[in-house]
């Protein structure tokens, strides 16, 4: 089972659309059966629509920017256009996939925000395995209290009015997780599985990180020199504030839950995997 | 009857060369039946000299005692009606018989109106025959007034006679012959032209034997060719026979008010008998919705005495020439090979005439026909 | 001779006959065999026969009758001289299968080498005017030319040639003539019946151009001179509906598109003296089409020669030939002033076809064409045009031009350089309008989204760029219908379809805010270099924008989010042009004005239904200064948006979330701690917070506002925690605000939700326990042990409460259904959410979470029990994991 989850889109007011690639990714009809919407995603009907084709089963919950209630065009995939129904959206709503109970919310109720104490917080109260937020616009993904957070990022890369993560810090996603664990000062379980994933996400990163230092090396090297504007370059990732544009999707097989993070770099997608499994009781 | 009694003497005329000699196929009737048989006739031409032997033949051992023996020759003009009465059965065949031992050579409907040739003269002096004897017999440079002429209601018919006078009855043997008559074509005969007059005359008076004309019933449809009217009316078109000397192509236009207006034109007026016949049709104004169109050659026969004198069409040619309806401006080609057809030339005795006419018959969605009739000369060419 | 009666008969017949044929040649029966060939000739003559019938028997007839002329061939010259059969047929007494007979004749005579051929031709071709019947014409001709095809006079010489192309154009003419009269024969009301069995017959008149424009093959002069202009006074003349449109499109598609090109004067006058019921917009089409392959197949040698290195100059594509057209339509538009627009604007979609093959970059020529358009359209005035809008729509959008491969910079193009094409679209109707605009926008989205935006500009080739502020104000122009757009339904109409119509409306809108980030990102930056002037352009869009009036709603978050990239770009700038710091200070200032200035703007104009956004956009801006040190505005900002709370939000939940997201944003700053800036806006919020409505609303609210006392880390800033000791963080303030809270949550009534609050607030003091000592936070283990008492107490006499009810539950179950009541206690049924809602699960697999108002109406009391003891059992359990991990956890007494 397939579950997507998919945040911040921001469209329109802030992007035009997702990258054309990842709409061919999710392209595929019936392959993916619950599209978890983590909020400030719902003011292009256009979009909603395109997630309708991806699966007809979506779980809203609503973002700053999303109004208390969406209107949808029941009908728009069939080409039609007749019912149209009014719906609430939720600040949270659980998902039931396979063995796990996975909450979803934004997170712009969450105080402080983004705080993985607060959110293992709101887990226990929703009594959930997995949750997913979203509303930073970075992809983060960690195990807390054998619980799993998954943060899908910002499905267009959009600008985000949080602080912005500078320089090096876009590939610290996966260290920042690991200060948290230690800050919360709980002695974490040992998740091989997370830290595997971990590193795949590090190995990626280099790519990046790379390139952004070049920049900033040749920009520090142009700084002595020139004043106009035009002299220097930057990056859309320093504008946005954000991370590359990204989604995600939890493969939930029985009491495993494989998290593919699919990220838009340089136009191309990478992806990454990290794998969750459900503790037993004992 | 004389089927059933021997002849003492057997007759046979013979002409010289008549094998190889060229002959004409004559249909015969015998009775009442009209048939298909053709019976082949010697051709003489004009002026040719007839020569051949007569056969007597006795039978063996017997004398056959005779006041002489005359030849001679008989041109004959034959009608069936002369006139004034009703023909009951002019159609109907009527042949010459073929009977050599009949006195008359003609059909027994027909009569004898007018012995245009007899010449004769005696073969031998009376005497006895008792052996079979021949004797060569010479017409020279006989002239012939009328060619071998084979109608409906007039024959013109040519043969030899021999006869063998006896005290009982005479024994005679008639040998038929065919005579053809050939015209130069420098000499053609100048009894047909129109006039410009005649031709502005006809305008508007295009036969229609189905609707307008002459306050004829409208709903009329016969397809009947030979009627009276169609005759009155092509008076118009030879009255001025005889006036114009050269020959010029026939050209006629004519139409029915708002309805049809046409033009054609047969580049002559005169074909030899193996003649094609070229014009064309042009097609000025068509309201009609034409089926098709056909062109005849129609034989027409006058004999008898010019007040009541006897008229048989026979329609010699039928031959369409276009299928359709044409629109204005169409112009459609006539090409009429004759030399195939058995036509009879033009004649003219004072008995009776043959004349040709080109019909040009334009047959119309509804049956209708509507007609035009123009006088052609046929002559014969060697 | 007559024709059998039906076309079963007619088949068995000519085969029989044809059997026939074959024995009597066998037998060198020539006559009898002529005989027979007359009999199955006949069935021709068979007035009754439809055109598909006809044909099947025509081919029938074709066969055999090629069998016969071999024979004639074969024995020509013993014994049968075909001179002689030529005359022999010719007595057959009706006229159809003379001719055809005729024909077999005279086209085997051809075969033999000393045969007077040009005789014969002309002959045959004289003498089948006896035909006139349309359909007995059509294929008695048809005929002709078959039997001729390879039997014209040889060789290549002029005269030749001249003959032959005569000859066919004599044939052609006369089957036209035949073809055109088919259509006025028989009853008026069978005249559809006519048209269709033309054009079942067109072909047969259709052959013989292409007969001819093999003979011809390229000899233009030919064609020019002495061909082409008798073929077009034939087309003319004819005055035939059916007739010109086939035979211009034949000739079209016959003779050489270079041939076209030569004589496309000539072409193009033609056309204009045809039946006003002809469609001239397909005549041209097709012409354009031919000409069109010309210029590609000359492209293509071009692109071929050059890659050959070929020298050789490639030729030149002449230059004159949209002029040629132009002229062509200035007539045409002159002598057909009862042309309909929609006939017109199908013309000039085909010749904007050609003026796009053929001159790619020419816009003049577009533009000339728009405005004809236009001219038309206000010459018929508007409601005429109504009727004409798809056809519009296609024009406009030259949606199926094939030649147009990239839409998007087809209308860039347009919209740019070209100002008629605004024009024509003003004059449309709202709903073209928008259709257009749509496919418009739609083309420029798709190509931004597919194209590697960085590839492009690294290539430098990226064409859709926009470089003058003239070009971005022509945008905006053609943008003008869809931004002021209405809603226009009152409220009178059903609450649905006003629905609908918002629904529609917000579509579009959509759509112009995706153009501005377009526009936006499609500044040449080489032309507009610094933020200033981005700034300008943005303004400009922005004041278009407002026309919209209402609708800024949906478009003006749009251009606040460009502004905020405009101002995070100064930041940039500011941090690596030192030099320039109070610049750039000043210029993100000014741009936090227009950003307010747009935000009072949607306050103004929006109605109560976007507060809620503009409270938010408040805030966001609030926070983004705040990151600049922007200590003033940020403070305005927070200002506003605590404006817009207190006036403008009056739901309740609204008011809820609104102050948890002010909560969230407030944590989060960081310059605001001078002149106590902080400390005003955060004890306002709690004050909100504890004001609100509900009884769990305040109490959730302030819990959370405890948090605004207690800095947590912003790692992005290089804050860490342990590391970083100045944090704001007041540990007594932050127990008041637990304390207030849990007053909040005891006084409320409904014992199920005071408990679960009270789990909740334990968990939130967890939360501080394990940020630090009781010395911080103020929140130690006496505190969190007492608070764990009274949940348990409070969820013992819940339980007490419920138990005689439960038990009576029970016993009914009993009663009626023995044992199996344990299914109704399935204690994962509910939770509680965020704000209070309950939040039912169901047990099934994949089955999506319910989640609906504060009481969901099935609910029992029993599952709503469970709620809190269930949550503080997790929480129970919680703690007892940390005691792994911390000790002082241990303390904790559960």
């Amino acid at each position: 089972m397939l579950v997507l989850a998919i945040s911040d889109a921001h469209i329109p007011s802030r992007a035009i659309d997702i990258p054309s690639k990842f709409k061919k990714l999710l392209s595929i009809p019936d392959k993916i059966s619950h599209v978890a919407l983590l909020g400030n995603s719902t003011q292009s009907p256009e979009f909603l629509n395109f997630l309708q084709t991806v699966s007809p089963n979506i779980s809203i919950v609503r973002g700053e920017f999303d109004k208390s209630s969406i209107i949808i065009d029941t009908h728009e995939s069939n080409g039609g256009s007749g019912n149209y129904e009014e719906k609430n959206i939720p600040l949270v709503a659980v998902i039931k996939e396979g063995d796990f109970r996975i909450g979803c919310c934004n997170g712009y109720t969450v105080v402080p925000k983004s705080d993985p104490l607060s959110l293992l917080a709101l887990a226990r109260q929703l009594d959930v395995d997995i949750m997913l937020w979203g509303g930073t616009h970075n992809v983060e993904a960690y195990t807390l209290e054998e619980k799993f957070f998954v943060n899908p990022g910002s499905c267009t890369g959009a600008f985000s009015a949080d602080w912005p993560i500078l320089n090096d810090s876009i590939s610290n996603n996966i260290t920042d997780i690991e200060t948290n664990k230690k800050d919360s000062a709980t002695e974490s379980d040992d998740i091989t599985q997370s830290e595997d994933g971990s590193e795949q996400l590090e190995n990626n990163k280099p790519d990046t990180k790379d390139e952004e230092q070049e920049q900033e090396d040749k920009n520090a090297t142009l700084e002595e020199e020139s004043l106009n504007e035009e002299d220097i370059s930057i990056s859309e990732v320093e504008i946005s504030g954000s991370n590359v544009p990204s989604f995600c999707l939890l493969d939930i097989q029985g009491s495993t839950c494989t998290l593919y993070i699919y990220m838009f770099i340089d136009g191309e997608v990478k992806v990454d995997k990290v794998v969750y499994k459900k503790p037993t009781d004992e | 009857m004389n089927m059933f009694f021997k002849s003492p003497i057997d007759v046979e005329i013979l002409l010289d060369g008549e094998e190889s000699r060229k002959h004409v196929d004559v249909p015969i009737t015998t009775g009442s039946a009209n048939s298909l048989r053709k019976e082949s006739l010697p051709l003489i031409e004009d002026g040719e000299s007839l020569k051949g032997i007569v056969t007597l033949r006795v039978r063996e051992g017997k004398r056959v005692e005779h006041l002489g023996v005359k030849i001679s020759v008989v041109g004959s003009i034959d009608m069936q009606k002369v006139g004034g009465v009703t023909p009951s059965s002019a159609s109907k065949g009527s042949s010459a018989s073929s009977n050599a031992s009949n006195y008359s050579a003609t059909d027994s409907k027909k009569r004898q109106v007018d012995q245009f040739l007899y010449l004769s003269y005696d073969l031998c002096p009376p005497g006895e025959l008792q052996h079979s004897q021949s004797f060569p017999f010479t017409f020279k440079d006989l002239a012939k007034m009328y060619e071998s002429y084979k109608g409906k209601n007039v024959d013109v018919s040519y043969y030899i006679k021999v006869t063998v006078t006896r005290k009982s009855t005479d024994i005679s043997k008639v040998k038929r012959f065919w005579v053809y008559l050939y015209n130069d074509i420098s000499k053609t005969p100048s009894n047909l032209t129109t006039t410009k007059t005649g031709t502005r005359k006809i305008i508007n008076e295009f036969s229609d034997s189905g609707k307008d004309n002459n306050d004829k019933p409208k709903e009329t449809n016969s397809a009947s060719e030979t009627n009276e009217n169609n005759n009155e009316q092509s008076k118009d078109t030879v009255a001025s026979k005889e006036n114009g000397v050269v020959p010029k192509p026939v050209k006629l236009d004519i139409g029915i008010d708002n309805c049809l207006h046409i033009e054609f034109e047969y580049v002559k007026s005169q074909y030899t008998l193996k003649d094609v016949i070229v014009g064309r049709i042009y097609f000025l104004l068509t309201r009609l919705r034409v089926k098709y169109m056909e062109l005849s050659l129609i034989t027409r026969e006058s004999s008898g005495v010019k007040q009541n004198s006897v008229i048989i069409d026979t329609t010699s040619i039928r031959f369409e020439i276009m299928d359709g309806s044409p629109v204005k401006g169409e112009t459609i080609p006539i090409r009429l090979f004759l030399g195939g057809y058995d036509l009879t030339p033009n004649m003219s005795c004072n008995y009776f005439t043959v004349k040709n006419y080109l019909s040009l018959v334009i047959i119309d969605e509804d049956g209708r026909r509507y007609f035009k009739q123009s006088e052609i000369v046929l002559y014969r060419t060697r | 001779m007559s024709y059998s009666e039906s076309v079963e008969q007619a088949i068995s017949n000519i085969k029989q006959q044809t059997v026939l044929m074959q024995r009597s040649l066998n037998n060198r029966k020539l006559m009898d065999a002529l005989k027979f060939t007359s009999a199955m000739l006949t069935e021709l003559r068979n007035p009754r026969l439809q055109p598909k019938q006809y044909y099947e028997l025509y081919i029938q007839i074709f066969d055999s009758l090629t069998i016969l002329s071999a024979y004639l061939v074969e024995n020509h010259s013993n014994g049968h001289h075909l001179a002689d059969l030529y005359e022999l047929v010719q007595y057959a007494g009706n006229v159809v299968p003379r001719l055809y007979l005729m024909i077999t004749v005279g086209t085997s005579y051809l075969k033999i080498p000393e045969s007077p051929r040009e005789e014969i031709l002309k002959d045959m071709i004289e003498m089948c005017r006896g035909v006139q019947n349309p359909i007995r014409g059509l294929f008695l001709r048809y005929y002709l030319s078959q039997r001729t095809k390879q039997l014209l006079l040889p060789g290549d010489d002029k005269d030749a040639i001249e003959f032959n192309s005569q000859f066919i154009i004599t044939n052609f003419i006369e089957m036209n003539k035949l073809w055109v009269r088919l259509q006025h024969q028989g009853q008026l009301r069978e005249r559809d019946q006519r048209t269709k069995e033309r054009k079942e017959l067109q072909i047969l008149v259709g052959s013989q151009l292409v007969r001819l424009s093999q003979v011809v093959d390229d000899n233009l002069e030919l064609y020019k001179v002495e061909i082409l202009p008798i073929l077009l006074e034939q087309i003319v003349q004819c005055r035939d509906v059916v007739c010109q449109e086939y035979l211009y499109d034949v000739i079209c598609q016959v003779f050489p598109d270079e041939f076209h090109l030569k004589t496309l004067d000539s072409l193009l006058d033609t056309s204009l003296q045809l039946n006003t019921e002809v469609s001239v917009t397909k005549i041209i089409l097709t012409l354009i089409n031919r000409l069109n392959g010309y210029i590609e197949r000359i492209q293509q040698n071009n692109e071929n020669k050059e890659t050959n290195g070929d020298e050789s100059k490639s030729e030149n594509v002449p230059k004159d030939t949209f002029e040629r057209f132009w002229k062509h339509l200035l007539k045409l538009n002159e002598e057909r002033p009862d042309l309909s627009v929609q006939e017109l604007s199908g013309i000039i979609l085909s010749i904007m076809n050609l003026s796009l093959t053929w001159y790619p970059n020419n816009i003049e020529n577009l533009d000339q064409l728009f405005d004809l358009v236009s001219q038309k359209c206000k010459d018929f005035g508007e409601e005429k045009i109504d009727d004409s809008e798809s056809f519009m729509v296609d024009l406009l959008t030259a949606q199926n031009l094939e030649i147009v491969k990239d839409f998007s910079v087809y209308y860039f193009n347009l919209i740019t350089q070209c100002g008629s094409f605004q024009t024509l679209l003003s004059l449309q109707s709202s709903q073209s309008q928008m259709e257009v605009l749509t496919t418009i926008i739609n083309s420029f989205l798709d190509r931004i989204m597919s194209v590697n935006l960085k590839q492009t500009e690294d290539h430098n080739e990226s064409p859709l760029l926009i470089i003058s502020k003239t070009q971005l104000e022509r945008f905006l122009a053609i943008l003008e219908p869809m931004i002021t757009l209405k809603n226009t339904i009152k409220g009178n109409d059903e609450g649905d379809e006003t629905i609908k119509r918002e629904f529609t409306l917000s579509r579009y809108q959509e759509k112009l805010a995706k153009i501005c980030h377009f526009l936006i990102q499609r500044l040449d930056k080489s032309v507009f270099k610094t933020i200033e002037s981005e700034i300008e352009l943005l303004l400009m869009i922005k004041n278009a924008f407002h026309k919209g009036g209402k609708n800024i709603r949906y478009t003006y978050p749009a251009i606040i989010a460009n502004f905020w990239r405009m101002i995070r770009k100064c930041s940039i700038y500011k941090k690596r042009i030192i030099k320039k710091e109070t610049y750039y200070d000043n210029l993100m200032k000014q741009i936090f004005k227009y950003i307010s200035r747009c935000i009072s703007d949607m306050f103004n104009n929006c109605g109560n239904s976007s507060m809620d956004i503009i409270y938010k956009l408040n805030l966001q801006n609030a926070a983004l200064a705040d990151q600049l040190s922007l200590v003033d505005i940020s403070y305005d900002f927070f200002s506003e948006a605590f404006g817009v709370f207190e006036e403008s939000l009056s739901d309740s939940k609204t008011q809820f979330q609104a102050l948890i997201y002010m909560a969230q944003t407030l944590q989060k700053t960081r310059s605001l701690y001078k002149e106590n800036y902080y400390n005003s806006l955060i004890v306002r919020t709690t004050l909100h917070g504890s004001k609100l409505l509900k009884k769990q609303d305040q109490c959730r609210a302030v819990y959370v506002c405890s948090h605004l006392w207690w800095a947590t880390e912003i790692s992005s800033i290089g804050e860490e925690e342990g590391e970083t000791t100045d944090f704001f963080r007041e540990g007594k303030r932050v127990l008041e605000c637990l304390q207030r809270s849990l007053r909040a949550a005891d006084s409320r009534m409904d014992n199920v939700e005071s408990c679960e609050l009270m789990v909740e607030i334990l968990n939130v003091c967890l939360y501080y326990f394990v940020h630090g000592d009781e010395q911080n936070t103020h929140v130690g283990v006496s505190y969190i042990n007492g608070l764990i008492e009274l949940i348990k107490n409070n969820l013992k006499s819940l339980r007490l409460e419920e138990e005689q009810r439960l038990s009576e539950i029970d016993a009914t179950n009993k009663d009626s259904n023995d044992g199996t009541l344990g299914q109704t206690y399935n204690k994962n049924q509910y939770v509680m959410g965020l704000d209070g809602t309950y939040i039912k699960l169901g047990n099934v697999n994949n089955s999506s979470s319910a989640n609906t108002d504060f009481m969901i109406k099935d609910m029992k009391i029993n599952d709503m029990i469970q709620v809190p003891i269930m949550h503080f059992n997790r929480t129970c359990e919680y703690i007892l994991n940390q005691r792994d991990i911390d000790n002082r956890f241990k303390t904790v007494v559960l």
